[in-house]
Parts: structure tokens; C-alpha cells; sequence
């Protein structure tokens, strides 16, 4: 009884998830059916029951070019961008969260420049060695090794704080940026490879793709999740969460390996693409409260929701592809003004 | 070991034996702490005073596991305090910090709760004990009304308040404050005293980090001087606040008296440094 008092309780966040998962769901279905080949959501159902289970009586009476577009093109874009969309949320999630800097995202440390300078290296000489996933695996290596240059730039005594990290991740970032424009410049004609790829797309998105990714979100979210209520503490400050039993210097580490790792797979995999990690935190905070293991599930699904959704914009419903990057920035940054303004008039938001 | 004639020594009562620590941080020469021995004992309200930068606050960041020392070791119930696991130490011990930040707009009946992490399990929601114990800590510091409010949009004197709850709510044995009275005004300042005292009444340790002197003399039973991170004076409030100490430690000049309406010693300062230097003629402006 002492718990319905509670503001903040367990039901709503439960009632916002559901809806949120709802609204994924809704999502997928509908952008599943758009495109140049139109498809029924029920031929939609049909077609991915028939292939789940193996039985073609469920898809009979469809045309065979349906079912393969939607199952071979759309459904390997949609997931992969779904899968992007709910890793970058929760990274996002997670850097605010260490960093204790409601600004932070998951490009703050440097990462993102990390795996675009790794991909422009190999969009620029070329490497075809290990065909398709040649680009995707040198921006994740790009992101990996910036992630370990920024750790060491900014432990002192093993330890390792907010504001340095911050620091090392613009100057890692800055640097790196350099390089990229140096690469872009030495590209010459095929700069134009190398600017598509660093505005972000998943034009290319490919069935191979897509278990590598949902593993690894999905562990990244779950290790998020547990460590949900350690990170709500860590927002006290150093002192206050090292005598309430957390682990401090441990799990910002592990959080700050995890949270990168999910970003580097994300990016490695679709290019730059902002705003979402830094928008769909901060909007779910207003709807579901600063605890971070709620915020987790709802970023989650409203990052891929939100995501596809404008993956599906760029894809079917403008007369040229935007890159998806470009897109999010331009919708996603007026009406995250707009929101700020608002919830700043109201005073609610510190 | 050569200890001092005033040190507090009851073998097998107390709750934490420092024995010759001190500490220094990387790379600098200079030792924040020096050769510190001393013991909290259960039941009792130490004051910890010295002037800035004396090591207090490291002193207690060591007391609460916050920091490891260089050299000695700190024994709590007779253990190793590097060996006792944080989540063990917390339900040991609390602390209530200067200050804390307070990002991401949590309620002020979130942030007591998170007193009672260390309570309760990974996969374990909070229990309706852990409720009535938040709620009767924010009730202690008169903030049940704020529950629902955001800390972030507190006064200076509302979030110490809250600290102190947090750190009540933890339930623990001992009890550190650093300076957490240091924003509040009289009435609430001396509201937490009491009620520290009245825990350690109770059987709790409670160790408080105090610039005030005579909250000082007035609510501890004990305390502790440090001055330039070494014990210099320890014993009960009458023997270590002396005019000689205070003027030695804090360079200045003070009078102790009892006194009658406060029921409690009294330090009075000498305010103005005229009154007694006169080697000020003419021009005493401190810019000229």
C-alpha cells in the first residue's frame, strides 16, 4: 500500500512499455508493407507465418516476387535498422548515465569517428580481401581501438572520471576527425564512397548482418538492464554510491565497455547516424522517470521504433533516399528544441 | 606501539581501530595524513575538527572505504577494511556527503530509497520494510512533503536535508557526516544533531566532520583534532576545545566558557583583530 504512493511506480512504466512494444510491433508491419511493391499487412502476416514455420500453405495464393521482397530486402533493412535504432538508445542511455552529463551520447567519447576512420581507410584503398563485411569490420575495429586509446588517455590510478573521459573523447575525436578529412582529400574521386557511408544507410542491410547485431544489442541491453539500479546510484557522485555498495570504479568500466561495444556494432553496420542516442534517452526520461531501468526498456523500443520509422520515410515515402543520418538530424533536432522549450517553461527538468 | 596518553583505548569494544595511517596521493610529496591512530567506539558522537585542508574529509573517506591508506589499516569489527566487500561495508556504514549531484531529475523519495540499496538484492524490488524505513527517515528530517519532488529543484537547505535522510535511511551501525550541516540555518542544523545524538543514544556510532565549534562542544561526546593531517588533541569536548588548541590549530583567538542557557561549553572568538594588535594607526584599510 505504502507502494501506490509511489509517483513513479512499477504499473506506469509497465503500461508505457507495453505501449512502446505495441508500437514497435505497428511499426514493423507497416513499413514491411511500403515501398514500390505494396503489400496487405495479412499478406504480410501470411508470408513471415509461412516462412516460419516452413509451410507454404499460409502464403499460396501470394505472388512470389512479394514474398521475396519483403523477405529478402525489406524484412533484413527493418530489422537491422530496428536493431540500431534500440542500441543506440541504450548506449545512449548508458554514457548519460556514467558520464553523469545529460549532453553525453554515444558519439561523445569518440567512437563514431573512430569507425568512420576505420571505414573510409578501407573504402579508400579498397580492401575487398574480405568482401562485403571488409568496411563494417574496419569501422568496428576503428571504434574498438578509440574506445582503448580514450580508456587509457583517461584513467589516473586506475581510476577513471567522468569529465576526463569526456575530454579524451573529444580529443581522440577531434583528431580522428582530421584524419578523416585527410583520407577524404586523398580520395579524390571516390570521396563520394566515403561521404554516403559517413552520413549513414541501410541500403545495404543483408541478412548476415542481422544476427551479429541482435546478439550483441541484445546483451548489451540486458547487461544495462543489470546494472540498472547501480547506474541510478552512480548519479549521486563517486562518494555517495561507493558507501551504498556499488561497485563504482567497476561498473562504470564494464558499462562504459559494453555501451561502446553496442556502438561500434551499430555504427560499424550503418554508418553515423545521429540524434537518436541523444533524443530518445532524454524523451523517454520525461514519459518514464530518471530510473535508468525503466529508461533502458523504453529507450529501447522507442529508439527502434522511431528509427525504422524514419528509415521507412527515407525508403518509400520521399522521392529520393535522404540519408538516414541526415534525416534523423534534421527531424530529430527542431523537435527535440521544441520538447526542451517546453519541459523547460514547465521547470520539471533539471 | 607508542601511542599517546590520550588515546581512547577499550581493546574489544570498538567498532573501528585505525592504527597508524596515513596517506598521501600519487605522485605528490605531501602527506594529507600522518601516523593517525585512534578508535569509534559504539554508542558514542565523535566531532571531527581542524582547520581546511586538514584531512578530515580523507580521514573519513578512509573511515567509510571511500579511499585505501598508504601505510596502517583500518579495522571494522575487527576486519580488514580493504577486505570487507562495498556492499558489506554499506550495510555497516553510511555516509552523508557535503554534496552531491543530483542529475536526471530524481524524486527526493528515489533518492532516499537509494539508502536502501545495499539492503536489497539484484532481483529483489524494495519491501515494505524498506519503504517505512525511507519514509521514516524523510519524516526525521521533516521532507515527507517533498517526497514527490525532483532533488534537482530543492533549496541548498532542503538537498542536505535529504542527504542526511538518504544516509538515515541506510539503517546502518555507524554514521558519517561530512560537513552535512554546513548549508542548513540553526534551526535545522541543530534539528540533525539532535538527531544523530539520539541515534547514538541508541547504540550508534556516529562520527560528524563539524567547522562549528560549539555544535561541536554541545552535541559530541568526543572529538577528534587533526591539524596538518595529524591527531594533534583528542578527549571529551572540555579537554580538547581550549583556548591554547584553538589558538594553536586554528590561529585563533578564542574564550571557552561554560554556559548556563545553552547548557554547553561556548567558544567565543575574538572578532576583530584591533581590538587586541593595535599597531594599526591611521590608514587601516586592508587595501590600502
Amino acid at each position: 500500500m505504502e507502494r501506490m504512493a509511489h509517483p513513479a511506480g512499477g504499473g506506469r512504466v509497465m503500461v508505457i512499455g507495453a505501449v512502446l512494444a505495441c508500437l514497435l510491433i505497428l511499426t514493423i508491419i507497416i513499413s514491411a508493407g511500403m515501398g514500390f511493391v505494396r503489400i496487405h499487412p495479412v499478406d504480410i502476416l501470411r508470408i513471415i507465418a509461412s516462412s516460419l514455420s516452413g509451410n507454404a500453405e499460409f502464403s499460396a495464393h501470394i505472388e512470389k516476387t512479394a514474398s521475396y521482397v519483403l523477405m529478402d530486402v525489406r524484412l533484413p533493412r527493418i530489422l537491422t535498422a530496428a536493431l540500431v535504432g534500440a542500441g543506440l538508445a541504450v548506449a545512449g542511455v548508458v554514457y548519460q548515465g556514467i558520464l553523469l552529463n545529460p549532453l553525453a551520447d554515444p558519439y561523445t567519447l569518440g567512437i563514431s569517428s573512430g569507425a568512420a576512420f576505420g571505414a573510409s581507410l578501407a573504402l579508400l584503398i579498397n580492401i575487398t580481401a574480405l568482401g562485403q563485411v571488409s568496411t563494417p569490420l574496419f569501422a568496428f575495429v576503428g571504434a574498438v581501438a578509440t574506445l582503448f586509446v580514450v580508456m587509457r588517455l583517461s584513467s589516473f590510478h586506475g581510476q577513471i572520471s567522468a569529465q576526463t573521459l569526456i575530454l579524451a573523447g573529444v580529443i581522440i575525436g577531434a583528431v580522428l576527425s582530421a584524419g578523416i578529412s585527410l583520407l577524404k582529400y586523398l580520395a579524390d574521386e571516390q570521396v563520394g564512397v566515403i561521404v554516403f557511408w559517413l552520413m549513414g544507410s541501410f541500403a545495404a542491410s543483408a541478412w548476415p548482418g542481422v544476427p551479429p547485431l541482435a546478439v550483441g544489442v541484445a546483451a548489451g541491453a540486458a547487461i544495462a538492464f543489470f546494472y540498472g539500479r547501480d547506474l541510478n546510484i552512480m548519479s549521486l557522485g563517486r562518494r555517495s554510491s561507493d558507501t551504498l555498495g556499488v561497485e563504482t570504479a567497476k561498473i562504470r568500466v564494464i558499462l562504459l565497455v559494453t555501451a561502446s561495444l553496442v556502438t561500434a556494432l551499430c555504427v560499424a553496420v550503418s554508418g553515423v547516424i545521429g540524434f537518436i542516442g541523444l533524443i530518445i534517452p532524454h524523451l523517454m526520461r520525461f514519459l518514464v522517470g530518471p530510473d535508468n531501468r525503466g529508461l533502458i526498456v523504453a529507450s529501447a523500443l522507442a529508439g527502434a521504433a522511431l528509427l525504422l520509422a524514419a528509415d521507412t520515410i527515407t525508403r518509400a515515402a520521399l522521392p529520393v533516399e535522404v540519408p538516414i543520418g541526415v534525416l534523423t538530424a534534421l527531424i530529430g533536432g527542431p523537435f527535440f528544441a521544441l520538447i526542451f522549450r517546453r519541459k523547460l517553461k514547465a521547470r520539471t527538468y533539471e | 606501539m607508542n601511542e599517546p596518553a590520550w588515546a581512547d583505548r577499550r581493546p574489544g569494544e570498538a567498532l573501528f581501530v585505525v592504527e597508524s595511517v596515513s596517506f598521501a596521493y600519487e605522485h605528490e610529496k605531501n602527506q594529507v595524513l600522518r601516523d593517525v591512530s585512534l578508535r569509534l567506539h559504539p554508542g558514542r558522537f565523535y566531532g571531527l575538527i581542524g582547520p581546511n585542508g586538514c584531512g578530515k574529509t580523507t580521514l573519513v573517506d578512509l573511515l567509510s572505504g571511500c579511499k585505501e591508506a598508504a601505510t596502517g589499516t583500518i579495522f571494522l569489527d575487527g576486519r580488514r577494511i580493504g577486505a570487507i566487500g562495498k556492499r558489506q561495508l554499506a550495510r555497516r556504514l553510511a555516509l552523508a556527503p557535503q554534496e552531491f549531484d543530483v542529475g536526471f531529475g530524481f524524486t527526493v523519495e528515489e533518492t532516499v530509497m537509494m539508502g536502501r540499496h545495499p539492503h536489497i538484492g539484484r532481483f529483489q524490488a524494495a519491501g515494505p520494510d524498506d519503504w517505512a524505513k525511507a519514509r521514516a527517515a524523510m519524516a526525521a528530517l521533516g521532507i515527507l512533503d517533498l517526497a514527490a519532488r525532483s532533488v534537482g529543484s530543492l533549496s541548498g537547505g532542503q538537498k542536505q536535508r535529504v542527504i542526511v535522510a538518504r544516509a538515515l535511511a541506510q539503517d546502518t551501525p555507524a554514521l558519517f557526516l561530512d560537513e552535512a550541516t554546513a548549508n542548513l540555518d540553526v534551526r535545522h542544523a541543530l534539528h540533525i544533531f539532535n538527531i544523530v545524538r539520539r541515534l547514538t543514544k541508541e547504540g550508534r556510532m556516529a562520527l560528524a566532520v563539524a567547522h562549528d565549534l560549539n555544535l561541536a562542544a554541545a552535541f559530541c561526546d568526543y572529538l577528534f583534532c587533526l591539524k596538518d593531517g595529524r591527531l594533534v588533541a583528542a578527549g571529551e569536548p572540555s579537554a580538547v576545545l581550549t583556548a591554547e588548541i584553538i589558538r594553536e590549530v586554528f590561529a585563533a583567538e578564542a574564550a571557552v566558557a561554560w554556559n548556563a542557557y545553552s547548557g554547553a561549553l561556548q567558544v567565543s572568538y575574538r572578532y576583530f583583530a584591533d581590538n587586541y594588535s593595535g599597531h594599526c594607526s591611521g590608514n587601516c584599510s586592508p587595501l590600502a
